[in-house]
């Protein structure tokens, strides 16, 4: 048990932030920049020529494009495609080797829960999946699909036949799409071999991947929201003094700091409990994680508009586009419902907190 | 960082576990279990069976009877102990006096003070709050005179936990009405609870029982030999003891413990059959209490690993203290909630005591946001020392 931070860790801190620094976000090259700097291998595991940095490390990166505003695609075309290729193999072994080195962009389309995935019937697939982030920006995609009782994996090129993928950009800028197959034919050669896998457990591991990378990049930007109100707080005068003079202000100020620190925890201990092999763990610390954005991390952006006054509500002010990047944290991967219940139904079983 | 516990704490988490399975007496299992809640003297005699073992003191040093245990040791150690149902012991001797003797205090006072403190031979009090001097407590009047070899105080302390168990109180005493800071004329002072002109009122609270009081200096001569440190600096003492105090308060091996309880409130099937956990609306305040708790357990783990043993824990001590009291009275509040009507029974002894543990629960974790520093108090403190607003 201990919280050191590696020199490793360290510098993967330095290296995004320097990259960032220098880069629009949301633009191309910057997929470019941070495919040079090594950041899209990082997610890849080492069969396909990746990585495979554990998930501790990519806190580390995380945080940062939270910081910026922008993960360049890092979580939609690195870290999903990264853990859906874990230990699994496809057909063209050659698009891995593409994807773990970002010369193509793969992104995956999960519908959330198994229930509501398209079905293959017949060889073929008809149906949506929403909010697939990177979805317009990928050459391939990854489909989720129930197949009689199980759910299996496809990868297609997102020019497939009886494919559409169109793009519809999320609130926070993020790119992402509406997919939609229509009698797409999908076979042995499209499958993705999980080995032994089960393609329901993938898929919830999947959304817990998800949930906590957008996790971790909700600690960047709740860090920075933090500090740009603080540093309001102390250059805004009213009344002829600084705003931060007000306890009114100062308790508010105050929650957002401390949810801040709390949140970090929670992230540190999801990241950990997906490097580790107990999945209640890993449940436990996601759905907790969600559970924060929701009943933590928004009030906390709320109030830290609150507290800038008509400014925070300016679009060229950058805390409005950080406090929507919290929202679809929130709405993304599993709803604050959805994970209330997982919680619960761990706590029940005795396998939560115990 | 790594989350995960070593080879070394999980040996050691065995030995805890062997030590509670052969020395905690049965009567305290059963009090936390039955939903009960543990007494003095419980708490007293689990203090000597520790101390028997040596393992009453785990954050004091080797050389003074203590543990030198890791942090990570001492939380695996409360986390074990308050799961088998062992009483919290009383934190005022061996968590805020004897770190404040350790760092500022003579070698005489570590001498005398610490052996008894050790072996529960002497209990001791908290004298900080006074009427007029609540969460502004640097504005407190009882005054020490230095007279010869001897201060004599007069003055009024009150919201004083147990002064009528104990035999010793550290006391904060204003030495220098004149100092051009109310915090620089403050004095800390030990004062023998049997001394002449020390009186102790009991204080009832809402949840029925006499654990504070009101106690009274009227002309009690003290050996000039008892005061902590140094004459005017009993702020920076208070201070230092405050942030340890705080740590406590945040408990978090107890509610841990605390959720497993509630837990079996929940899973315990009602007079129409249903379980409260399987309803989503309970489900949802459940998971937020452990939602908040996933998180705080880290934060707790964080921020003791990074300190230095006898280090001033200071402001961060406050986030531990806002989130787990809030924990605390959460746990205590859907209790209360869950069991309805029938936790409204006054009766602690009743059939069903899981019915009014919430209810009870409630009465006593009301004051835990406003003794040790009150939730107000607090972000003050954070806002200045952390934030420089």
């Amino acid at each position: 048990m201990h919280f050191d931070i590696t020199d490793e860790q360290r510098m993967i801190t330095d290296s995004v932030a320097r990259v960032l620094q220098d880069s629009t976000p949301g633009d191309a090259e910057t997929w470019t920049s941070i495919r040079e700097m090594g950041a899209v291998a990082m997610a890849f595991p080492e069969e396909s020529g990746g990585i495979g940095s554990p998930y501790e490390d990519m806190v580390f990166a995380l945080t940062e494009f939270g910081k910026a505003g922008s993960d360049a695609g890092f979580i939609a075309n690195a870290m999903l495609p990264g853990a859906m290729v874990r230990g699994a193999r496809v057909a063209d072994a050659d698009m891995l080797t593409a994807l773990s080195e970002g010369r193509a962009r793969a992104a995956v389309a999960i519908a959330g829960k198994a229930s509501v995935l398209p079905e293959l019937v017949d060889g073929r697939v008809s149906g949506r999946w929403t909010g697939v982030i990177g979805g317009a920006d990928a050459d391939f995609i990854f489909l989720s699909v129930r197949n009689g009782g199980a759910v299996e994996f496809h990868v297609v090129s997102s020019d497939a036949l009886g494919l559409k993928v169109e793009a519809s950009d999320l609130i926070d800028g993020r790119g992402a799409a509406i997919v939609e197959a229509d009698g797409l034919v999908l076979s042995d050669e499209t499958r993705v071999d999980l080995g032994n896998a089960d393609g329901a457990e993938r898929l919830e591991v999947l959304n817990d991947v998800g949930a906590f990378a957008m996790g971790a990049d909700a600690l960047g930007a709740i860090e920075t929201i933090r500090d740009m109100t603080l540093d309001y707080l102390k250059t805004r005068k009213q009344f002829g003094v600084p705003i931060g003079s007000f306890q009114v202000l100062q308790h508010a100020m105050v929650d957002i700091a401390h949810e801040a620190e709390q949140f970090r925890s929670i992230v540190y201990r999801a990241a950990c409990a997906l490097d580790g092999d107990d999945a209640d763990a890993r449940r436990l610390a996601v759905s907790s994680l969600k559970r924060q954005i929701n009943t933590r991390l928004r009030p906390a952006g709320m109030a830290a508009i609150q507290l800038h006054g008509g400014i925070g509500v300016t679009s060229d002010y950058a805390i409005g586009g950080l406090v929507k990047r919290l929202l679809v944290a929130d709405m993304l991967f599993g709803s604050a419902d959805d994970h209330a219940r997982r919680l619960r139904d761990l706590f029940a079983a005795g396998k939560a907190l115990v | 960082m790594d989350l995960t516990f070593t080879a070394e704490e999980e040996a050691f988490r065995a030995e805890v576990k062997a030590f509670l399975d052969a020395e905690l007496p049965t009567s305290m299992r059963q009090t936390y279990h039955g939903f009960g809640r543990h007494d003095f003297d419980q708490s007293m005699e689990w203090h000597r069976i520790l101390a028997r073992k040596g393992w009453v003191a785990p954050g004091w040093p080797r050389s003074h009877g203590g543990c030198e245990w890791t942090p990570v040791q001492q939380y695996i150690f409360e986390e074990e102990a308050m799961r088998a149902g062992a009483p919290r012991l009383r934190p005022f001797g061996l968590k805020m006096l004897a770190p404040v003797l350790l760092k500022f205090g003579s070698p005489a006072l570590q001498e005398r003070f610490l052996p008894p403190i050790l072996s529960g031979e002497e209990f001791w009090c908290q004298g900080f709050s006074e009427p007029g001097s609540g969460s502004d407590l640097a504005s407190l009047r009882t005054r020490a005179v230095r007279e010869g070899d001897h201060y004599v105080v007069n003055g009024q302390k009150t919201w004083n936990t147990y002064g009528h168990k104990a035999n010793w109180m550290f006391a904060l005493v204003r030495t220098d009405p004149d100092a051009d800071r109310p915090q620089k004329g403050i004095s800390m002072l030990l004062i023998p609870m049997d001394a002449e002109g020390v009186t102790v009122r009991p204080i009832r609270t809402i949840d029925g029982f006499h654990h504070i009081n009101e106690v009274f200096f009227e002309d009690v001569r003290v050996p000039a030999e008892l005061l902590v440190g140094e004459e005017n600096k009993g702020w920076t003492y208070a201070k230092f003891l405050l942030g340890n105090e705080r740590v406590g308060i945040a408990n978090v091996g107890q509610s841990k413990a605390e959720l497993a309880l509630l837990r079996e409130i929940a899973m315990t099937p009602r007079a129409d059959g249903t379980r409260a956990i399987d309803d989503d609306m309970i489900a949802v305040r459940l998971a937020d209490i452990i939602a908040d708790f996933a998180g705080f357990e880290i934060t707790n783990l964080r921020m003791l690993t990074a300190l230095k043993p006898g280090r001033d824990v200071g402001a961060i001590s406050s986030y531990l203290k806002l989130r787990g009291t809030d924990i605390q009275n959460r746990i205590s509040a859907l209790a209360m909630d869950i069991s309805g009507p029938l936790g409204m029974s006054w009766d602690h002894d009743a059939e069903a005591p899981q019915e009014t543990w919430g209810s009870h629960g409630w009465a006593i974790t009301r004051p835990i946001t406003i003794y040790g520093g009150a939730s107000e108090i607090l972000k003050n403190i954070v806002a200045k020392q952390v934030l420089e607003l």
